[in-house]
């Protein structure tokens, strides 16, 4: 009896043992039915499978889904999702450039799908990650039925410096610090436009890196890059509208403090101190010129991974110089010492909409795997990879195991991990990562962090108007002037300045003031 | 025999080859040094751009491009495109040519506005995607060739040189007992090579550079054409994200990859040309003169 006890029981083992598989194997039972769903993402690479590695696997088994991906490139990035919004054929996942015209035109005309109303009891972690962002809550209350029809991609869930929420713009000075040391400046944490000038003078004059005489330029980036050190320094504002101390707003681009800017531009840029083909940068020239030893500073973003990547950039083209010897970061300030970098910077970018038409349960299921892309979990999934395959866990420290390449970095994830290329940008932008990021080097994070630091202590950082920011009247909305371009044109005009900036202001007074008029009046608080 | 004479040249000539001579060599150097900027080093390039033959030559723009696999998927959609676009395009711009050349029937003055009207104004990119939508022609090459259709311009171009064929000899052969197809195939048509081959050369060049069609209606990349392939290679790894969203992907001396990419997508079109290049002018010459 008690042997075919026994032998019974060990049938009804071996019996359940296929369900008990089945069940660690399978997607929780709320999860059940298997759903397909089409999205886009930015720069997807070409010829990979997105579903074959253990990413998406990992994924897969938690929500139960399959996904066709579609590869949308910037340069093309807006026509494409504004006609297939228009057409109404969109994916049922879409990742949009958040415009707030096309925003209220498109959620009026019932083109996108508007979130649910339970979203933060449902999807807490999304819903903690959308209020991250402060554009989530705003649009949502300027809507005229309460609703939201996009999820806005929080840059960061943990502000890089712990010590305040607002987002600071994270635009630093890169020079090369051997030059420097070299021609005989030393640089500091900050670094003013006129010290700037001298060590950009010293490089083109001393000529460190035995480019030639005459053939080293002193700084290079964009025109948006260059005003950024030459002319914001002298005006936060300056390309944007903002309340004056009166309470009333102006627009940034006429204020003294602009011409001041500009003025010191002009010169700089007409004693040579400046790459006299910035103007027509469009993408990494500026990169380029600094790698291969031509240029000595240029204006640039300073993440974590940007800094890491700008570094190994270096070394490609540099492979006997130390890049943490040899390139030193400095945050542009202004001659009173005061950090004015870009105001009003928003805590998102970019956002996800749905098809109208997506079933209840496919949006339900897209939300829980976004709800899990916001958790701390998510995001090392995600960013590490597996653990015990990718990383360790030793406590609370995250030790990355995963393969090195010939220089000695980690491999890139998303060359492992092809579904990479879709997760990383979903909800939760990759900078939230790289300033804790374990596979960057320990130096290169604490460089990053060590800048936003300084800007905090020498800046007083404004919360974002978002009353401004999203004002939706339409001389606002039909804004047409860029101010970088405008700046520019002054530059390289080659008239007296002062002259330029009076015709300047002339001609464009009436464009202005009707937007100035239309805030003042539009925005009670 | 015949003996020819060496002519001396007068001073204005040489004068004159002197200048054609430079012309030439400022039309030829863009093109010479697109190929050394896609084989020489970001740093000696930046140093010396108007170099005459790099120090250092590299060909890792080249070898990048060719190692995306992506490429020769777009060589054969883009050969594929042209094989099925060229022929079907030929069909229907000489077909409405010919027709829109007789000198009369029923409802050619409307016939003949209808087809101009759409030289001067389309549907609109809205209408067309929907139109296509609805067809189920979207994310589809054939739906591409479809969409392409007849070219107006070039209807009209081979109109004219209907018309300047002399009408005695249609009549004769219609004398003959040809019916209006025969006509056609074996009068009209040898008649025309000319304008036929450059109405082809410009289509097919039309098809090889095809990218906006594609990019609005075909979604599937296993599907896109060569030119969306090598924008999409190219912007991939030039541009950085936008605003303040890190990069992830690495990053490549951008101009020698510019440079490779434009090398490798003029290269066939720069072999053909030369020997297909008189039928361009005599083709155009011929056509536009009568209307």
């Amino acid at each position: 009896m008690k042997r075919t006890s026994r032998l019974v029981a060990i049938l009804m083992c071996l019996m359940m043992l296929p369900f008990g598989i089945a069940t660690a194997e399978s997607a929780p039972a709320q999860y059940s039915n298997r759903i397909s769903f089409s999205a886009t993402s930015i720069n997807l690479p070409d010829n990979v499978n997105f579903m074959d590695d253990a990413i998406y696997k990992t994924f897969d088994k938690m929500f139960n889904f399959e996904y066709q991906l579609t590869n949308i490139t910037w340069e093309t990035w807006d026509e494409r999702d504004r006609l297939w919004i228009t057409s109404g054929d969109m994916p049922d996942m879409l990742f949009w450039n958040f415009n707030l015209k096309d925003y209220k035109s498109y959620s009026s005309q019932g083109l996108v799908k508007a979130l649910p109303d339970d979203l933060e009891t449902k999807y807490p972690n999304l819903a903690a990650a959308m209020k991250k962002t402060g554009v989530a809550d705003y649009l949502k209350a300027n809507d005229p039925d309460q609703k939201l029809y996009m999820i806005p991609n929080v840059i960061y869930l943990k502000p890089p410096t712990e010590t305040t929420d607002l987002i600071i713009d994270p635009k630093v000075l890169y020079y090369r610090k051997d030059w420097a040391k070299a021609v005989g400046i030393e640089v500091g944490d900050t670094i003013t436009v006129d010290q700037i000038v001298a060590l950009a003078k010293a490089f083109a004059e001393k000529d460190p890196g035995g480019n030639g005489a005459g053939k080293t330029i002193g700084f290079t980036a964009p025109p948006a890059y260059v005003d950024n050190a030459f002319v914001q320094s002298s005006n936060a504002f300056y390309d944007q509208f903002y309340k004056d101390a009166n309470g009333k707003y102006v627009w940034g681009g006429f204020d003294d403090a602009t011409l001041a800017g500009v003025k010191k531009l002009k010169e700089c840029f007409d004693t040579g101190v400046i790459d006299p083909d910035y103007y027509a940068f469009k993408g990494k020239e500026h990169y380029e010129k600094f790698d291969s030893g031509i240029a000595g500073m240029f204006v640039d973003g300073a993440s974590a991974a940007n800094v890491d990547e700008r570094f190994n950039s270096f070394s490609r083209s540099n492979p006997s110089i130390d890049p943490a010897q040899a390139i030193g970061l400095a945050t542009v300030v202004g001659d009173d010492g005061v950090y004015r970098g870009e105001q009003n910077v928003t805590n998102f970018w970019a956002g996800l909409l749905f098809n109208p038409d997506i079933d209840d349960e496919k949006l339900d299921r897209i939300l829980s795997i976004l709800d899990y892309v916001c958790t701390e979990e998510g995001q090392r999934l995600i960013h590490c990879g597996i653990e015990g395959v990718d990383y360790t866990m030793n406590g609370d420290q995250i030790e990355i195991t995963r393969a090195k390449d010939e220089n000695g970095n980690f491999i890139n994830i998303a060359d492992e991990y092809p579904s990479y290329n879709f997760f990383f940008t979903k909800a939760v932008l990759p900078d939230d990562w790289s300033a804790r990021d374990p596979s960057l080097p320990e130096a290169v994070r604490t460089m990053a962090v060590n800048m936003f630091h300084v800007k905090e202590k020498a800046a007083q950082l404004v919360a974002p108007d978002y009353a401004q920011i999203l004002f939706d009247g339409e001389k606002k909305l039909k804004f047409p002037l860029k101010i970088d371009d405008l700046i520019t044109g002054m530059i390289f005009s080659g008239n007296d300045i002062d002259a330029e900036w009076t015709n300047f202001k002339t001609t464009n007074q009436q464009t202005v003031q009707d937007v100035v008029d239309e805030l003042n009046a539009g925005i009670t608080q | 025999m015949l003996e020819y004479k060496k002519k001396k040249l007068d001073k204005a000539q040489i004068v004159i080859g002197i200048v054609m001579g430079i012309w030439a060599l400022l039309i030829l150097f863009p093109f010479y040094n697109a190929i050394l900027a896609s084989i020489s080093t970001q740093r000696e390039f930046s140093r010396n751009p108007l170099m005459l033959f790099p120090q250092e030559v590299t060909f890792s723009a080249y070898s990048y491009l060719m190692k995306a696999t992506s490429l020769m998927t777009g060589y054969r959609n883009t050969l594929f495109f042209l094989a099925l676009g060229v022929p079907f395009s030929m069909l229907i711009t000489v077909s409405t040519a010919y027709v829109l050349s007789r000198p009369s029937f029923p409802g050619k003055k409307i016939y003949v506005f209808l087809v101009l009207f759409t030289m001067y104004f389309s549907g609109g990119m809205v209408p067309i995607y929907l139109l296509m939508k609805e067809m189920k022609l979207t994310n589809s090459l054939v739906g591409i060739v479809l969409l392409y259709g007849g070219n107006t311009f070039y209807a009209i171009l081979i109109r004219n040189f209907f018309q300047s064929i002399p009408h005695e000899i249609e009549e004769s052969a219609k004398i003959d007992g040809a019916s209006e197809m025969l006509t056609f195939f074996r009068i009209i048509l040898p008649l025309s090579v000319p304008i036929l081959m450059t109405v082809i050369l410009f289509l097919a060049v039309d098809r090889w550079n095809e990218w906006f069609n594609v990019m609005l209606m075909v979604r599937d990349s296993n599907k896109w054409t060569l030119q969306v392939i090598l924008r999409n290679i190219v912007y991939t790894t030039l541009d950085d994200m936008a605003s303040r969203v890190v990069s992830v992907q690495k990053t490549y001396y951008s101009l020698s990859l510019k440079m490779a990419a434009i090398v490798l997508t003029m290269a066939p079109v720069m072999i053909f040309y030369p020997f297909t290049q008189r039928f361009f002018i005599k083709g155009i010459m011929i056509g536009s003169v009568k209307g």
